[in-house]
């Protein structure tokens, strides 16, 4: 054998181990966003996996502890209805009636949301009492913005 | 106001494209007054960009919001400081900048390089990246359009711009290098043009490349202390798009810096300096594009435009060009040499491209990944940190246990015997400390493999340093002192990769100890109570608001072992959002950083949010010796004496 091909070989051996990872750790850490009626659909599917749920916040349902730091709301496509619970403080633009996602999993039956993003936008006006929410429009402009 | 910038950047335009082509034409007919008029179109064309320059900056100054850029991303209550840096705090302004810095670098390119057969055609190749930077500035990207009824202010700058001064810094750094290797890019296209592939390309701009590797450098480790300090999440790297589109050129070029050397002394590996520095140079572009057209979401793009699809017909004309060129030059690109053993300097040098460049390509997969999966099945996706770390640790290790192998390495042909000779001792001692980490109790994997090849590299350059220093000492009967002092005079560029190297291992173990150990905690203090926190005592006082002509400030002070603290939040008048600043004690060892998260209306009660994060200043600091380091492989050798009988022969003359 060429000394050449050796090499060639080693280099090739190199960089499949570097793919073999690459591709593994890629399908484990792929994040997909997906709304409340999706991630009720295939519930199943999912398991525990991490993922990115994007709704509206159901006007009434945020209750923020003080004293434990915990927010607690609910997060709505219009269809389906989900309780979320995150450790931490809402982030400063967070309000009723708004498009946020949620990032994190299922745990004992309860979303945990390990991250929770709201999507700054210069549109967004609070909701009237009594005044019906266009929960279609503002997924899809969650959705557009991911 | 407007019509004054537009014309600047066209007339530059103009005369961009006319030096253009007349270095072209010089570098085919090699007629010296030829090139010597495309050498002074290139300051003309400098003067001009310059011009509009000082245009957009004296809108922004006077708040001329008849100048759109200045209605939208300025405001009169902003201060001086903020105002000079919103020229490049939007798209249009960037992009201006960037042309007036390539501009810059094309004049002094013209002014000092070598006459030789490469220089026009060299310049043509930079004039041609210039003509595009400038057109986009003279046409999709004008930030000179003219409103026609101009609103009383502007809407002001992007909230998290104006909240810490690194932003004057950080961004002129990232141009400064992203730039640069333009002038190595264009010199590895004129050797392609003209058939010279040999090592004087590489010798003509190796300070060119190591100046644009230390400012792309300086700007990435600036862009993440910039993160520490405005961001408030206690992170200094998210593996946001913008990130990773600065990180992919580093990438290529720490692999063409390497690679380039192998040239220089076996004249090997010629195809990889030449596709690495292309890979480099086009990836700065790729980022861009990824980053100014909205096809991945970053917390930090610009706003979407019609710059996107002009940059990435510009990435494609580049690309297609280059390969046409050396598809046509193919038969010069040969090795004169092969690897004689992969246990050389050369097959170190190799396996680092390998390294670094599949490093690069992860980075670009991930970013990519999930545009491929939302075109192929519609579903949108991302890809987080945990990814690239995943991928990124591994490879990144490799290359720390690469860096300490590499220097032991001879040419060619390292014997047993020498290796054994320099490795043998500094293992063992790296293996003792990795275990004295262990006992210590670092348990994760990837923190002890740090401290190991940290370690292993320390010992081994100290161990090649002491083989020198004894061999001079032997020859000319120096002392230590004076030994070292004529080996880094003599070996500049040898000493000042050691300092680096010595950088990168520093920034290595703050980026495993802050990563692996960092700690996070949340609580609630109603006034006058106290916490412990991480062994830290806080009290929280009281909540204090300022109000300043741009924003509002409010800040809860607390008493942090002691000491006044005042971790704040600020609210912009012209934006909806908040931005904090968060208060850090800083220590050798580790940061204590403490975040405002929210306080009810009156300030009774309060949300704070602790990190300890171990070793994190090393990030910085260690940069900063990297950047030493490479600065010193500029100065050139000096010549010393070499024996004792000369040194007699001296002192006797």
């Amino acid at each position: 054998m060429k000394a050449n091909t050796k090499y060639i070989i080693g280099a090739v051996v190199v960089l499949i181990g570097i793919a073999v990872i690459l591709t593994s750790s890629l399908q484990n850490n792929l994040v997909f966003f997906i709304t409340p009626s999706e991630f009720a659909r295939d519930q199943e599917k999912l398991g525990n996996r991490t993922i990115r749920l994007g709704g509206v916040v159901e006007p009434g349902s945020v209750k923020f502890n003080r004293d434990t730091i915990e927010v607690s709301f609910k997060i709505s496509d219009g269809t389906t209805v989900l309780p979320i619970s995150h450790k931490g403080t809402p982030p400063d633009l967070f309000r009723e009636g708004m498009g946020v996602t949620v990032q994190g999993r299922l745990e004992n039956g309860v979303f945990k949301g390990e991250e929770l993003l709201v999507r700054h936008s210069e549109e967004y006006k609070a909701p009237k009492p009594g005044e019906k929410l266009d929960y279609r429009r503002i997924v899809a402009a969650i959705k557009d913005s991911q | 106001m407007s019509w004054l910038g537009e014309s600047a950047v066209l007339i530059a335009l103009i005369f961009c494209v006319f030096g253009a082509v007349t270095a072209w034409r010089a570098g085919q007919t090699l007629d010296a007054r030829l090139e010597l008029v495309a050498r002074r179109t290139a300051g003309i064309t400098w003067l001009f960009s310059s011009l509009g320059m000082a245009v957009l900056w004296v809108a922004l100054l006077q708040n001329d919001t008849s100048v759109r850029y200045v209605a939208n991303h300025s405001v009169s209550t902003s201060p001086l400081w903020v105002k000079i840096v919103s020229l490049w705090g939007a798209l249009e302004g960037s992009i201006l900048l960037w042309a007036w810095i390539l501009a810059g670098f094309v004049a002094l390119l013209a002014w000092v390089a070598k006459p030789d057969i490469l220089r026009p055609y060299a310049l043509a190749v930079m004039f041609f990246v210039l003509a595009f930077f400038l057109g986009v500035n003279a046409s999709v990207g004008s930030p000179f359009i003219e409103v026609p009824i101009p609103p009383p202010d502007g809407r002001g700058p992007n909230a998290l711009l104006q909240n810490h001064w690194m932003m004057a810094v950080h961004p002129m750094l990232m141009y400064i290098g992203v730039v640069g290797l333009s002038v190595p890019f264009a010199y590895a296209m004129a050797a392609l043009l003209t058939g010279q592939v040999g090592e004087t390309w590489l010798q003509q701009t190796r300070r060119w490349t190591v100046t644009a590797w230390i400012f792309l450098s300086a700007a990435i480790i600036s862009g993440g202390w910039w993160s520490y300090e405005v961001l408030g999440w206690g992170g200094y790297w998210a593996w946001d798009p913008v990130e990773n589109a600065s990180i992919i050129p580093w990438f290529f070029a720490t692999a063409f810096l390497h690679s380039l050397q192998i040239q220089e002394r076996r004249r090997m590996l010629v195809g990889w300096n030449l596709g690495l520095i292309v890979a480099a140079f086009t990836s700065t572009l790729l980022g861009t594009f990824l980053t100014r057209s909205g096809i991945v979401q970053s917390v930090h793009a610009f706003a979407a435009g019609a710059i996107g699809p002009v940059f990435f017909g510009f990435l494609v004309v580049t690309i297609v060009l280059v390969l046409g060129i050396a598809y046509q030059k193919l038969h010069l690109i040969r090795d004169e040499h092969q690897l004689d053993s992969p246990a050389s300097r050369e097959g170190a040098f190799l396996m680092g491209n390998l390294l670094f460049s599949s490093f690069a390509a992860t980075v670009l997969i991930g970013t990519l990944f999930p545009v491929f999966v939302e075109a192929f099945t519609g579903a949108k996706s991302s890809v987080g940190a945990p990814f690239f770390n995943a991928v990124g640790v591994p490879l990144g290790l490799a290359i720390l246990a690469l860096q300490a192998i590499g220097p032991a390495l001879s040419w060619r042909r390292a014997t047993g015997d020498s290796l054994r000779q320099s490795l043998t001792v500094p293992a063992i001692l790296a293996v003792i400390m990795a275990v004295v980490g262990f006992v210590l109790g670092a348990r994760e994997w990837s923190v002890v493999l740090t401290v190991l090849f940290a370690f292993f590299n320390i010992f081994v350059m100290v161990r090649l340093t002491d083989k020198a220093i004894l061999a001079r000492q032997k020859a000319v009967g120096q002392s230590w002192l004076a030994a070292i002092g004529d080996l880094v005079n003599a070996f500049p560029r040898r000493y000042g990769a050691y300092i680096a190297h010595f950088g990168v291992l520093v920034v290595s173990l703050g980026i495993a100890f802050s990563g692996a150990y960092k700690s996070e905690q949340e609580l609630s203090f109603k006034i006058g109570q106290s916490h412990m926190v991480q062994g830290h005592e806080i009290t929280y006082l009281r909540l204090v608001g300022e109000e300043k002509p741009e924003r509002i400030v409010q800040a809860a002070e607390i008493l942090l072992d002691g000491e006044s603290f005042f971790p704040a939040q600020n609210q912009y008048k012209t934006q909806q959002m908040n931005v904090a600043t968060p208060a850090v004690q800083y220590n050798f060892l580790g940061d204590f950083y403490v975040i405002f998260l929210e306080s009810d209306a009156k300030g009774t009660q309060v949300s704070l949010k602790f990190i300890n994060s171990p070793l994190v200043s090393w990030i910085w600091f260690g940069g900063l010796i990297i950047i030493i380091g490479a600065g010193l492989t500029l100065i050139p050798a000096v010549q010393i004496q070499s024996s004792r009988n000369k040194t007699e022969f001296v002192a006797a003359d």
